[in-house]
């Protein structure tokens, strides 16, 4: 009976090793402190987020005669007090009041994200932060409560009041400027823009760039979005899906190819990691261009990545089975590549992961029984010694 | 399974999945069903028919937006609406009224799951902007489908062909199915759809209302969902009807997305199963317009006494805008909704249409 016994545990261990399953390792969870709901990071400011609870209230608060809802589905700051405060936005023909979240920290107003409010918001070095609202970008001032021009009204040919080619009887809409993106220096902004379709008729966009020291703006790269994010040479990524992922610089607009065809990918500001077939991943050096290949841990098709800024680690959702809802969360060492792979908390599907900072890692989950959503907080010094 | 086998699982699940309050949605989901339904039932003249689904209260699952604005697909970003699920279009080709709504999303934009789900369909044909997704969606979480569609359109899928999603893959709220496609046919833009079928080639697939995924959605951004809907979120209180109804549209000469007020909302109605056809006088009138939240005294409006019952739909005729001329042909969207270009006036040649269209009041 013994005998039978050890030789099923050895069969299990077995297994467990061969699928890549991490026995020791529900302890992660335990040490990890847990917040309720969702919690995201923007630029190391930890904001709760959002979830299906918050999303539940909000949808059972709408008043049935008005259509109004007494409770919002917003964000908040994990920290502190959130406020709010207005201001109003009188350029390009606008009239409008703009409501703002923010925190207080290290003295400074500190505007959170809150897409529920109808914008896009990146927070700049100085203080300010920039607001995508209305087709184009503004500049805000949280102190002074200040809304201003942000892009230049006219580039070369093109001007912010030109409206686009007649399709069907009316024209088409312009995107003057959306989809900003800072560089990890501060110095550049890359943004979208469909500014070029008065001249091409494409309604593609373009991939520009502002220089915040100097104010010029001017165009770095055609069609294609979805930024990945910069190295420490200020030089962009761009996942295009099928078209693979690209590598920009921001100052020539010099782009390469740096993986073909469709792939999962996270960058930081010293590597690349991307999937490309299952049961293996690469991470690309951003500096001296050279690729590594990973496998084992069980890893087999990533549901998603991410990657701390600084570039020393990255997380990533595998599916060991594509058809199944549960996960493991891969902890993968840029340089060594020496990695963890950990189980799901017990009962619960791991929703997303997001570093906070470089020492931080984010892990949402969802309790399959309860749906009830949690945030863990996975210490990476303690968990992997770093 | 069938879809009254598959209602009945889904429903006895959302029996079991606790909470009071979660239960009562799951109740109410249940109904709903019930009513679609009895909708998909008396369709069969309308081959395209929309799927009804009823309620102000309800939400199917609070669902993430399907745009981000971060790499790992965490922050939403509630993309403008360029055109609802049951909106009377202006358009050369293309459906009309519009069997989904349209997101103003970038060429190359990451498109994510807006809930986890198992992939049902995946059509990575792109040459003229019809790749797409469908996802049979985890409604509760519990990492079983529950038989909710959802069709992501103009998209390229990920990884056509190769390496990336397949039939049978389960996929997460942070799982991209694909990146907007660029322009060929339409301008660049996710289409997205709730379906009655896993594929888009079953005979009886039927476009249902989007708007019951985002009943959380802020005023400032979906307005409780109604962004996606052209006419939703109906509600009896006593004999008053309410609806929401205003057309979504790009506006080329400011550069904004317009909330346009229809330029009326017409109730026809019968009185008694063996009544005539007929349009009342008397209008929806504007409630709130903040919501665009119409309402209509269905007693005054037709004239019946208490207890009678009243059959009736309504039919909001979208106003003049920048991207609907006066030339417009067709105009009018109706609730419950339809789908490929019903008549406004459903009873002209037999009342079968508007018998089978309209809903039943008891007036009180």
């Amino acid at each position: 009976m013994r005998k039978t016994f050890k030789i099923a545990a050895a069969g299990t261990l077995m297994l467990a090793l061969a699928s890549g399953a991490a026995l020791a390792d529900a302890g992660v969870w335990t040490r990890a402190d847990k917040e309720t709901g969702r919690r995201g990071a923007q630029q190391g400011i930890a904001v709760d987020l959002p979830g299906r609870e918050e999303k539940r209230l909000a949808a059972a608060s709408v008043d049935p005669a008005t259509g109004r809802a007494s409770k919002r589905a917003g964000t908040a700051a994990a920290e502190g007090t959130t406020g709010t405060f207005t201001a109003r936005l009188t350029a390009d023909g606008l009239n409008d009041t703009l409501t703002f979240r923010y925190a207080r920290s290290g003295g400074r107003t500190v505007v959170l994200p809150s897409p529920d409010l109808g914008y896009e918001l990146h927070p700049l070095p100085d203080g300010d932060a920039l607001v995508e609202y209305a087709a184009s970008i503004y500049r805000l001032d949280p102190e002074k409560r200040a809304l201003s021009v942000f892009l230049k009204a006219q580039t070369g040919n093109y001007r912010k009041t030109d409206r686009g080619p007649v399709s069907g009887g009316s024209p088409k809409m312009i995107v003057w400027g959306q989809r900003a993106s800072l560089s990890p220096d501060g110095a550049k902004l890359l943004y979208w823009t469909t500014r070029g379709m008065t001249a091409s008729g494409s309604e593609d966009g373009e991939n520009w760039v502002k220089d915040l020291r100097t104010g010029t703006e001017k165009k770095v790269y055609g069609a294609g979005y979805t930024v990945l994010g910069w190295d420490a040479k200020n030089r962009f990524y761009l996942d295009l899906g099928d078209g693979g992922i690209v590598q920009v610089d921001s100052g020539s607009g010099a782009s390469a190819k740096l993986v073909s065809g469709y792939s999962v990918a996270a960058v930081s500001e010293s590597h690349l990691l991307y999937q490309t077939s299952a049961g293996s991943l690469n991470v690309r050096d951003l500096s001296t261009g050279k690729s590594r290949t990973f496998r084992g841990g069980g890893l087999n098709i990533l549901r998603s990545a991410s990657a701390s800024r600084a570039g020393e680690w990255f997380a990533v959702v595998n599916a060991p089975d594509r058809s199944s809802g549960v996960s493991t969360l891969m902890l993968i060492h840029a340089k060594t590549l020496k990695s963890r792979t950990i189980k799901e908390p017990a009962g619960s599907s791991i929703i997303g992961a997001a570093w906070q900072d470089g020492e931080t890692l984010l892990v949402q989950s969802r309790n399959r029984t309860t749906a009830a959503e949690s945030t863990y907080a996975v210490d990476m010094k303690e968990e992997m010694g770093e | 399974m069938n879809r009254a086998r598959r209602d009945e699982a889904y429903c006895e699940k959302r029996r079991r999945f606790a909470g009071g309050i979660l239960r009562k949605i799951g109740t109410t989901a249940c109904v709903l069903l019930a009513l679609g339904a009895g909708s998909t039932a008396s369709s069969a003249d309308y081959g395209a028919r929309f799927l009804q689904q009823y309620g102000v209260k309800a939400s199917i699952a609070p669902a993430m937006t399907p745009a981000r604005s971060d790499a790992e697909g965490l922050f939403e970003r509630y993309s403008p609406v360029e055109s609802k699920t049951n909106q009377p279009r202006n358009v050369v080709s293309g459906t009309n009224p519009h069997n989904g709504a349209d997101l103003a999303m970038a060429s190359g934009e990451r498109v994510y799951a807006i809930l986890p789900g198992k992939v049902t369909e995946v059509k990575s044909d792109t040459s003229s902007q019809l790749g797409s997704v469908i996802v049979d969606h985890d409604t509760d979480g519990d990492g079983a489908p529950n038989g909710v569609y959802v069709q992501y359109v103009h998209i390229d899928p990920a990884g056509s062909g190769g390496f990336g999603i397949r039939v049978g893959d389960y996929v997460t709220e942070t799982t991209v199915i694909g990146t907007v496609d660029r322009a060929k046919r339409y301008n660049p833009h996710l289409h997205i759809q709730q379906v009655s079928r896993g594929r888009s080639g079953a005979k009886d697939a039927q476009t249902m209302p989007m708007y019951l995924f985002y009943r959380h959605a802020s005023l400032e951004t979906w307005n409780a969902g109604s962004d996606l809907d052209y006419v939703s979120a109906d509600w009896q209180d006593g004999n008053m009807l309410y609806l929401t109804a205003y057309a979504g549209t790009d506006n080329p000469r400011t550069n904004r997305y317009d909330r346009n007020r229809p330029a009326e909302i017409q109730l026809h109605y019968k009185i008694g199963s063996s009544g005539q056809w007929k349009m009342s006088p008397v209008r929806f009138s504007l409630y709130d317009a903040n919501t665009l939240r119409y309402r209509i005294d269905l007693q005054k409006a037709t004239g019946a006494r208490k207890g009678q019952k009243v059959y009736a739909y309504a039919a909001a005729i979208r106003a003049v805008d920048p991207t609907f001329p006066n030339s417009a042909s067709y105009r009018h969207g109706l609730w419950p909704q339809f789908y490929k270009q019903p008549d406004r006036v459903l009873y002209a040649s037999s009342s079968a249409k508007a018998d089978a269209a309209s809903r039943v009041f008891t007036i009180r």
